[in-house]
C-alpha cells in the first residue's frame, strides 16, 4: 500500500493521476464498509453505499480542501448516503436514535479515532520486541522512564533511546497519520 | 466479515465519467476555437478584399518596376499602406487572435491533465 498521505494523493488526483484515487479507495473501503454496515445492517447495501461514496468523492475531488482531513469528509458522505438509503427503504428511526442526531458527529470522530488506534497498535506490534515493550509500557500502560527501566532492568538512557527509535520507525510506518 | 473490494466498480465508474466529461469539454473547446478561427479568417479575407477594392496593393508594383525606388520611397509606401489599411477590421482580427491565443494558454494545464487522464482510462474498462 502507498505511503503517500491523503493530501498528497488528493493533489495527485487533481493533477490527473487516476491511480492515486484507486489507492484512496483501497485505503478507506474497509473502514467505510464497517461504518456503513453499522448504519444499514446490510452488507450488500453497505457495499453499494461505499461505492457511491467514492464516486461522489471523485466528482467533487477538484474542490476538496486539502487542508482538512479527507477521512472526515469521506465518512460524512457515507453517513449521508446511509441515511438516504434508510429513508428510501422507509425504515423508521426510533425516537431515541433521532434524539442522538447531535451525537452523530462525535460518533464519526469516535469511529475515526478507533480506526487510527487500531492501525497504531498494529504498527507497534510489528516493531522489534525491545522497542515494542518500551512503547507499550510508556504509551499504553503510562509508566515513567524510571519505572520502565526498573521493570526491564535496563538503564534509563536505554529506555529513552529505544523510545526515540521506536517513534522514528512508527513515523515511517504511519506517514499519513501525520496529516 | 467478508473482504470488500469496490475498486473495480468505482474505477470503472470514474473512467466512464471522465470519458464523457473529457469528450464534452473537447467538443466545447473545438467548437469555440473553430468559431474564433473562422471569424479570424473571415475578417482577414475582408481586409484583403478591402485592400484589393482600394487597389492599395498596387503601390507595391513600384518596387517591381525599379528596385532603386525601394531604397528611396520605402517609408512613404509603408505609410500609405498603413493609412489605407481598414483599422477597425485590424483591431477586430487582433482581438480575435488575442482571445484565441489566450484560450490556448489558459487551457494548457487543463488539456495536459485531460491528456494524462485519457492515457489511463483504458486500464479501467
Amino acid at each position: 500500500m502507498s505511503t503517500q498521505s491523503d493530501k498528497e494523493l488528493v493533489l495527485s488526483v487533481q493533477s490527473g493521476d487516476l491511480h492515486a484515487f484507486e489507492v484512496l479507495v483501497e485505503r478507506y473501503q474497509y473502514g467505510l464498509h464497517v461504518f456503513a454496515v453499522r448504519y444499514v445492517h446490510d452488507a450488500d447495501a453497505a457495499s453499494d453505499i461505499v461505492q457511491d461514496t467514492f464516486i461522489t468523492l471523485y466528482r467533487v475531488i477538484d474542490t476538496v480542501d486539502t487542508a482538512k482531513k479527507l477521512s472526515t469528509f469521506l465518512f460524512e458522505i457515507a453517513k449521508n448516503k446511509a441515511i438516504s438509503y434508510l429513508r428510501t427503504r422507509k425504515k423508521l428511526v426510533p425516537l431515541t436514535e433521532a434524539e442522538d442526531i447531535s451525537a452523530e458527529t462525535s460518533f464519526i470522530e469516535e469511529y475515526l479515532r478507533e480506526d487510527v488506534i487500531a492501525r497504531v497498535r498494529k504498527a507497534v506490534s510489528e516493531l522489534p520486541e525491545k522497542y515494542e515493550r518500551v512503547v507499550t509500557l510508556y504509551y499504553f500502560r503510562e509508566l515513567s522512564y524510571e519505572e520502565i527501566a526498573d521493570k526491564l532492568s535496563v538503564p534509563i538512557n536505554t529506555v529513552r533511546t529505544h523510545l526515540k527509535r521506536a517513534k522514528d520507525r512508527l513515523k515511517t510506518m504511519l506517514p499519513y497519520e501525520n496529516d | 466479515m467478508k473482504t470488500i473490494d469496490v475498486r473495480h466498480g468505482v474505477m470503472k465508474n470514474v473512467a466512464d465519467f471522465e470519458r464523457s466529461r473529457i469528450h464534452a469539454w473537447a467538443v466545447r473547446f473545438l467548437v469555440v476555437s473553430g468559431v474564433l478561427a473562422a471569424s479570424f479568417i473571415s475578417v482577414f479575407i475582408l481586409i484583403i478584399r478591402r485592400l484589393l477594392e482600394q487597389r492599395t496593393l498596387d503601390i507595391f508594383e513600384l518596387f517591381v518596376q525599379d528596385p532603386e525606388i525601394i531604397r528611396e520611397f520605402w517609408s512613404d509606401v509603408l505609410e500609405i499602406f498603413l493609412d489605407e489599411l481598414p483599422a477597425h477590421l485590424l483591431f477586430i482580427s487582433a482581438g480575435i487572435a488575442v482571445i484565441l491565443a489566450g484560450m490556448f494558454l489558459l487551457t494548457a494545464r487543463k488539456r495536459l491533465i485531460m491528456k494524462k487522464k485519457l492515457s489511463q482510462l483504458d486500464k479501467y474498462v
